[in-house]
């Protein structure tokens, strides 16, 4: 292989893959990110067998050829030179690296030996905006369960009909549902890994334009023209969550979000270790209480207009803050269904986003 | 030769040409899941695995098994979990199981209510009432009826395993059909804990009004706050309060208020202030009558023969009694028979020959020595001290109790003394003992060391 390169875009297209690549001692194949020319452009790959991207970027090929490289070297290397040209020769599983400053040789590996990434051969069910994506993504990202013991709740429920996907997450304590618009040719649903989403997340804010969504045989894959990212979906029913949300409530608060946000945070100051803190909501507004027999006690007032009766509601802070802060507008809507049932968080102007608490027990 | 066996042996061939990390990662959780003339259809776990065995290993995974079975030419290579294909049939099952776990998932737990702590499952329609639990039963039903003004406190003793806990909830489920009404059922071990809890945030007050509050309160093995004296002071104000606004509280323990040691003289006499119902061991056809109503919820049939050799043999726990039946349902649905008094008799050889435990003559002196602080010797000596006389005449009541010997050997053991001295003394405790609070708790109290000294 010998080719000639912008560093600028090598550099995008290794920040693309490389964080897929995970410390496998086992197989250090894996370590690697593959180089392949292809169609006269280059291709770059990476697996940790479980998510696999795949990433192209035009260049100047004078002899075809691949090689795989050490992930760590190979990006640490090109990200720290300056020089814009460079070219890139392989000899006997050695990639050199040359550049009017610099001459570096990479020991590489066999890229026979690097795992083949599979294509998902069946046409595009559904399109995207990535930076819809993106956001639709964070929004459930932080109610998914982080334990692996119930793999069906370490993941997000998609599930794309009518032209609009239905993102939902739950860890059993809290669960987020947001609605995206997408365009679709099929119905299908299916539960996205932790690590495919975070990846996700991380790749398609550098990324514009739409995505493309292919699925078959518990196979994902997003892609554009130059990009491609394959995962597996997570094997497993998603539970009836819909069954949770509560469709009445008894008493409901508009505040103002930034307000709250600032007054939670000081009360969290002074939480206990179950980060407990009390919210009070009156007629005119919502006290919020924080005891902790160590550090102190707050007690701090935001305005709010009140519909019903005033209620009371402990629940943790963090799990507050992290429903608010992914709420799109000004206002938030807090809706109390009865002592022991969740706690409904929502925009003040949309029904696209919920955000569900399950209260601590007094 | 079988898909299993064909797979095994290809397996075995590779493990042999690849590195064990290799191995382990391409063909872990991979199975031949089909046959036909001519291929196989081999399972794998992902995308990634299929593209690797396709592209990379099939020639060498078809040539062992040409080497195996000829006859086959090709392989297919499928995604999806091995296992799936031989539980198909099952797979509306797994689903529906999959839901109900859910549904209980995020309330916790269905059964239980969140704000009462009460079980539905405890109801006074599947109370089996003999003569032995009349009076609680009874007693229970009218404070439903009549909450707070008829029976209040009403206190709920009798042993291990009787019910105690099941009327309780039952009357709590009763009452808090009515929605306006607050119930709380709290074991007393809860209730401390919820003290401590309040004690370290300083939420004492806002637990305290929390009590006060409500229109039925149930705790739950009191005896628990024995010793536990802020949790007794919690207890007394929560009483005072609720008892002055005329709303019931419902006590239980193992045994009466009077006997509940390190309790509180303020709290006993509040305790021992309302209704005091006992629950006795059921009798026979108390039994029967249990056994027949739990056989009816567990869709099983059996016999009336077994039910009447279960009800006989075991006789003082209705919790063992139920834990007796539901071993011979299992084995019945196990078999899929209908098990008959034999086969019981085996069944529960377990339950009935629990070892015996037989109480020593020598483990009784030595408790009694140790329990007053004296050398077993001096037991036995001629000594009339009045330190030693009391203990002496306590042992004699003691072995005749436990160990059932005669005047005349009890006489032989405690150094040679006359049998009528030995009646003397029997006769002295037992009718001290009727009418000497501390003397009966110094009687229990020796007995639980001579008991615990045979567990260790």
């Amino acid at each position: 292989m010998k080719i000639t390169i912008n560093q600028k875009n090598l550099k995008q297209a290794i920040n693309l893959t490389e964080k897929v690549v995970a410390r496998n001692t086992a197989l250090p194949i894996l370590n690697n990110i593959l180089l392949k020319t292809e169609n006269g452009r280059l291709k770059l790959s990476a697996t940790n067998l479980e998510v696999g991207i795949t990433a192209l970027i035009g260049v100047k090929i004078d002899e075809v050829g691949e090689v795989a490289v050490p992930a760590r070297i190979f990006s640490d290397f090109i990200s720290n030179i300056t020089d814009e040209k460079i070219t890139l020769t392989t000899k006997n599983n050695t990639l050199t690296i040359n550049s009017e400053h610099y001459k570096t040789q990479i020991l590489g590996f066999d890229p026979k030996d690097f795992p083949i990434i599979p294509k998902i051969k069946t046409p595009v069910i559904a399109t995207i905006p990535a930076k819809n994506l993106k956001k639709g993504l964070l929004t459930v990202l932080d109610s998914v369960a982080v334990s692996e013991t119930r793999p069906e709740l370490a993941g997000v429920f998609v599930q794309i009909k009518n032209n609009q996907a239905t993102l939902a997450s739950t860890d059993i304590f809290r669960l987020t549902e947001t609605v995206v618009p997408f365009k679709n040719s099929e119905s299908v649903s299916l539960i996205l890994p932790r690590n495919t989403i975070t990846e996700l997340i991380r790749i398609s804010g550098d990324l514009s334009g739409e995505l493309q969504i292919k699925y078959s045989d518990n196979q994902v894959s997003f892609s554009n023209d130059d990009f491609e990212l394959v995962s597996r979906v997570v094997d497993g029913t998603f539970p009836d969550y819909k069954k949770v949300i509560p469709d009445k409530f008894l008493s409901r608060a508009l505040i103002k979000k930034e307000e709250l946000e600032k007054n939670i945070r000081l009360a969290g100051l002074f939480s206990s270790h179950i980060s407990d803190i009390k919210l009070m909501c009156g007629e005119q507004n919502l006290k919020i209480v924080a005891k902790n027999s160590d550090k102190g006690e707050i007690e701090t007032v935001v305005p709010a207009v009140l519909k019903n009766d005033p209620f009371e509601v402990s629940l943790n802070y963090h799990y507050l803050l992290d429903g608010l802060k992914n709420m799109p507008t000004d206002d938030v809507i807090i809706e109390f269904t009865g002592a022991g049932s969740p706690l409904v968080i929502r925009p003040s102007n949309d029904h696209k986003t919920v955000y569900l608490i399950m209260p601590l027990r007094s | 030769m079988t898909n299993e066996e064909l797979w095994k042996a290809v397996l075995g061939e590779m493990e042999l040409t690849l590195s064990r990390a290799n191995f382990i990662t391409w063909f872990k959780n991979t199975s031949v899941v089909a046959r036909d003339k001519g291929y196989i259809v081999v399972s794998v776990p992902n995308g990634f695995i299929k593209e690797w065995l396709e592209n990379k290993f099939n020639k060498k995974i078809l040539q062992s098994i040409h080497n195996l079975s000829p006859e086959i030419r090709e392989i297919k290579y499928s995604i999806g979990r091995p296992k799936l294909e031989f539980a198909k049939q099952d797979l509306s099952k797994i689903i529906l199981d999959r839901e109900l776990e859910e549904k209980t998932e995020i309330p916790v737990d269905l059964d239980i209510d969140k704000l009462t702590n009460l079980n539905k499952r405890y109801s006074f329609d599947s109370y089996v009432v003999g003569s032995d639990n009349e009076l609680a039963n009874a007693a229970c039903l009218a404070v439903t009826k009549n909450i707070g003004k008829l029976y209040n406190p009403l206190f709920l003793f009798g042993g291990v395993g009787l019910g105690k806990t099941h009327l309780l909830q039952a009357v709590g489920n009763k009452v808090s059909e009515n929605k306006e009404r607050k119930v709380l059922y709290v074991p007393a071990e809860r209730f401390t804990a919820n003290i401590v809890e309040a004690i370290r945030n300083r939420t004492i007050e806002d637990l305290k009004n929390q009590y006060a509050r409500l229109d039925l309160l149930i705790i739950d093995d009191i005896q628990f706050i024995a010793g536990k004296e802020k949790t007794q002071d919690i207890i007394f104000s929560t009483f005072n309060e609720l008892y002055g606004k005329n709303k019931q509280i419902i006590l239980s323990s193992d045994r009466p208020p009077g006997a509940i040691p390190a309790l509180e003289e303020r709290l006993r006499s509040r305790f021992e202030g309302g209704m005091i119902a006992d629950i006795k061991p059921p009798d026979f056809e108390t039994r029967l009558a249990i056994l027949k109503q739990k056989l009816a919820g567990k869709n099983a049939e059996l016999g009336d023969d077994v039910l009447v050799y279960i009800a006989t043999h075991i006789q003082k726990n209705v919790r063992e009694l139920e834990g007796a039946l539901n071993r011979v349902v299992a084995f019945s649905q196990i078999y899929n028979k209908v098990p008959d008094v034999k086969e019981v008799k085996n069944i529960l050889n377990t339950y009935l020959n629990a070892p015996y435990r037989k109480t020593s003559p020598q483990s009784i002196l030595k408790a009694v020595a140790d329990f007053y602080n004296i050398s077993a010797a001096d037991l036995i000596k001629r000594s009339r001290k009045k330190e030693i006389v009391r203990p002496r005449q306590i042992a004699m009541f003691l072995l005749r109790d436990e160990t059932k010997l005669s005047f005349p050997e009890i006489g032989q053991k405690l150094g040679g003394r006359d049998h009528s001295t030995v009646i003397h003394a029997c006769e002295k405790i037992k009718a001290e003992s009727a009418v000497n609070e501390p003397l009966k708790q110094e009687l229990v109290l020796i007995k639980e060391r001579v008991y615990n000294s045979f567990d260790k």
